[in-house]
């Protein structure tokens, strides 16, 4: 049995290296700009004249990512840390229709989604976020069949991420394989140094950047050490470390443990934490008709939901907050490492900042070591 | 619009295909209509007897008593696009189950004025009284709800603009 | 604050050493500011950790509602929240018995952090200083004062209810909260100022809050009134509602939820101040609260009254029946 699961392990590897060939595998090209912010709006036109460009804006009470037009806006970042909703909706939406079908004569027409999908660029995204995406195409990629709703956009999704210099007091991305300098995941990055930014090209794919930043001038010494710098000064801000190297060992233990009482104790059993997760990927499908028509819809899910898992027998094998509070961080630290060798957690904490009633993560994945280190 | 699947819980005395035959081109209201076993309905089996016209825009729906009508009945028949609602059941003091009625009248009460307050037309949801007795008396209720909603015109709710 | 706090301590103390309940539900101090989270006394240590003051937002009376019959416990309450207590022990899902309520006069109601995240532009804080009726936030570049009243939940700013109904325990409080401001103002004041304006403006305002709505049921399960079993959100069959993130089915589970609180609603708020999104539809659930006591003079929910939808009149008012002329 083990074997058969590393087999297909394999497979699944190679498969997924056949569909991302974005995996920069750890190549680094050298082309490094320097970018002074007034010339930024500059860089923004020339990108837009080939993608769509989606950029953190301000909206209202909030900053929030969208589609840009810089036509008839300036843009400049706002300041933002990290935003409040991942940018994981643009490519797995909460709504999306898989198919819909009309009533033609006496017969019925099935229609294909059709989406013109441009080019993309989501610009401005954090390392964290970045890293999401490797985790969702790990998971779309996965099994027999990749999946098309979500690739048909990926393929055409360039990711330019925005370095972090001041993280929130809830990231803990450190702790999760991230940190706020990482470039992992991305096709190119900008580093803010104040006056100017560093435009550095990653991936393989993120040459195509090459001709638009072509004019600026290369990237010099002083400049590369006071980018080393900020990078240590980011990852100092980071308020929380934890080590999980044995995470998935030490949740094997405690699958029975009475910590997840304690844990679940306070949860409402709502899908905020969830919704707001950028790596988040459960959906459901449903069917909508009327007499005219009707449409396959697919939706986000959550497992925090007491339906989740109801059984049409009306058996519901997590039936209380416990178990549902167990199976989230059970997925996102024991079985997404046992299944594909990564974490599911980019650390962003958003889950922490969204949840009304402060169940932190951080403190449960503390309880979860303690008690492991403790048995 | 009538989806026989949802709708295999309560008796649906006209049959679905029906519905479809009114065309999109001339629109026509559709009102769906909750009456009471033992008054409203009756009500309505009378003005049929007794051959009394009235718009044949309402579809019935035959429930035992207006007490047995929840509000989501009302919201779901209006979202997935009745143009208007109808619930009737027995004068008050006249209940066959004592006091169904006086229940329902304080829940559509709050149904009407909650609508009323998030800015959705006043028309779209309707009550009424009507007894065994009253064969004219549905059919004129019938009338006039119908004659509303054809001022109203086609069912948006929850949807755009109101 | 702190002087209700000191009373506190003496009762819960009591209670737990004296073993009355088996614990007492209280709050503490989260890990960010102004989420402080649910604290289960059940030894006389804990009770340092215990912390009273205007931020503590959750409506405590949900956690009972997973308890068994017969388990004493004590639990600390202002009045909108005993309200709600009582609404839960008139429909038998708690024995009175059972419950030790600690009740503490309101002094100005509670602060919403969405209100707070809202004139900070969604920045982060990592502190705040109070000071009078000045609250001072501090973020990564930025310090910002805001008054009280700005980031008060809505109805608290116009409640005149703040003192315990029903109790066994009463705390006093000094003096400057004895007295709550008496001016002469209407308890519905913002729902009558909200009916004035047209339907169409009064249909944008809800689509517009009802849009940013994700269906994520935080406002359900914070309230403590919403304890069905089997919600109709959740219900398969019949499928009432299907998620799919439509306007109007959005409109359709906050409608729905709304009549399911009519007359039981006690403006709490907790639903209001849990929602992700921060969405403000409190005046929709302060619209029932007025209703009920314009239609059926039925002001505030007491002890033993029969509910409002549960009950009757023979001469209920009944003006918008169609009439046959």
């Amino acid at each position: 049995m083990v074997k058969k699961r590393k087999k297909k392990k394999e497979k699944q590897e190679n498969q997924n290296n056949q569909k991302n060939q974005d995996n920069p595998k750890d190549q680094q090209y050298s082309i490094e700009k320097i970018i002074p912010k007034d010339k930024f709006d500059s860089l923004i036109k020339g990108l837009y004249k080939d993608f769509k460009l989606i950029v953190p804006k301000e909206a209202e009470n909030e900053i929030e990512f969208d589609y840009l037009d810089p036509e008839n806006e300036k843009y400049q970042f706002p300041e933002y840390q990290n935003l409040r909703v991942s940018p994981k909706k643009f490519l797995f939406p909460q709504k999306e229709v898989l198919y819909s079908f009309e009533k033609e004569g006496t017969g019925i027409k099935i229609k294909e989604k059709e989406e013109k999908i441009d080019d993309q660029i989501i610009f401005g995204i954090r390392s964290c976020d970045a890293r999401s995406y490797k985790i969702l195409d790990t998971f779309f990629s996965s099994g027999k069949y990749s999946d098309p709703y979500y690739f048909s956009k990926r393929n055409k999704t360039l990711l330019i991420g925005l370095a972090c210099n001041d993280p929130m007091s809830t990231c803990f991305c450190t702790s999760v394989g991230g940190a706020p300098f990482s470039s992992e995941g991305l096709d190119a990055i900008l580093y803010d140094l104040g006056d100017n930014y560093i435009f550095k090209i990653i991936s393989e794919k993120g040459i195509i950047f090459e001709k638009y930043v072509k004019e600026y001038p290369d990237v010099n010494k002083v400049d590369l050490k006071k980018k080393e710098e900020l990078a240590t000064s980011a990852r100092g801000k980071i308020q929380f470390e934890i080590n999980l190297d044995n995470i998935e060992k030490d949740l094997d233990s405690l699958f029975e443990s009475d910590i997840w009482t304690k844990v679940a104790r306070r949860c409402l059993s709502c899908g905020a934490c969830s919704y707001v997760c950028p790596t988040c990927h459960c959906f459901d499908v449903q069917d909508k008709s009327d007499k005219s028509g009707g449409k396959r819809v697919r939706i986000w899910d959550n497992c925090q939901s007491s339906i989740f898992t109801l059984e049409a027998s009306g058996h519901n094998p997590r039936n209380s907050g416990k178990e549902r509070t167990r199976q989230r961080i059970y997925h996102k630290f024991n079985y997404y490492l046992k299944n594909y060798k990564i974490l599911g957690c980019v650390g962003c904490g958003r889950c922490i900042k969204v949840c009304p009633t402060n169940r932190d993560l951080r403190e449960s994945l503390k309880i979860v070591v303690e008690t492991a280190e403790k048995a | 619009m009538v989806d026989t699947k949802k709708t295999e819980e309560v008796q649906v005395i006209i049959p679905a295909n029906e519905i479809d035959k009114v065309s999109d081109e001339k629109w026509e209201p559709k009102i769906i209509a909750f009456l009471c076993n033992w008054c409203s309905y009756a009500g309505a089996d009378l003005a049929g007897v007794s051959r009394i016209q009235y718009p044949p825009n309402v579809r019935v729906v035959r429930v035992p008593c207006s007490g047995r009508i929840n509000p989501l009945f009302i919201l779901k028949s209006l979202q997935v696009g009745w143009d208007a609602v109808l619930v009737s059941g027995c004068h008050p003091g006249d209940c066959h189950y004592i006091s169904g009625n006086y229940y329902a009248r304080r829940k559509f009460s709050v149904l009407d004025d909650l609508l009323e307050f998030i800015g959705i037309d006043k028309g779209r949801i309707n009550f009424s009284w009507v007894s065994a007795a009253e064969g004219e008396a549905f059919a004129k209720v019938i009338r006039k709800i119908t004659k509303k909603t054809r001022q109203l015109g086609p069912n948006t709710i929850f949807k755009e603009d109101q | 604050m702190e002087e209700i706090r000191k009373s506190l301590n003496v009762i819960v103390k009591s209670l737990i050493s004296e073993k009355k309940v088996e614990y007492v539900l209280g709050f503490e101090e989260g890990t960010l500011p102004l989420k402080p989270v649910p604290l289960y006394i059940e030894k006389e240590e804990d009770i340092d950790r215990l912390i009273w003051n205007e931020y503590c937002n959750l409506n405590l009376v949900k956690f009972l509602l997973e308890e068994p019959h017969g388990k004493k416990i004590g639990i600390i309450l202002k009045n909108c929240e005993i309200r709600s207590l009582i609404v839960l022990i008139n429909e038998k899902q708690i024995n009175r018995e059972d419950i030790v309520i600690i009740g503490v006069p309101c002094s100005y109601g509670i602060i919403d952090i969405n209100k707070v995240s809202k004139l900070l532009d969604g920045k982060e804080f990592t502190e705040f200083k109070k000071n009078g009726n000045d609250y001072t936030f501090k973020g990564v570049g930025f310090k910002k004062i805001i008054k009280l009243q700005d980031i008060l939940s809505d109805s608290c700013a116009y409640c005149k209810d703040k003192n315990p109904v029903e109790y066994d325990y009463l705390v006093e409080t000094p003096n400057e909260f004895k007295k709550i401001k008496d001016e002469d103002f209407d308890e519905y004041f913002d729902v009558i100022e909200f009916e004035k304006k047209t339907p169409k403006e009064r249909w944008a305002y809800f689509k517009k809050e009802l849009e940013k709505c994700t269906l994520c049921m935080a406002c359900r399960n914070a309230c403590p009134l919403c304890y069905c079993k089997l919600c109709f959100i959740d219900s398969n069959q019949p499928q009432w509602f299907d998620k799919t993130d439509d306007l109007s089915e959005k409109m359709l589970f906050h409608m729905t939820r709304a009549i399911h609180l009519a007359g039981r609603c006690t403006g709490c708020e907790a639903c209001t101040r849990a929602c992700p999104e921060g969405i403000d539809i409190h005046l929709l659930y302060k619209k029932l609260r007025k209703m009920t006591k314009d239609r059926w003079k039925v002001d505030k929910i007491e002890l033993g009254e029969p509910s409002v939808l549960g009950s009757y009149k023979i001469d209920d008012p009944q003006e918008f029946m169609v009439k046959e002329d």
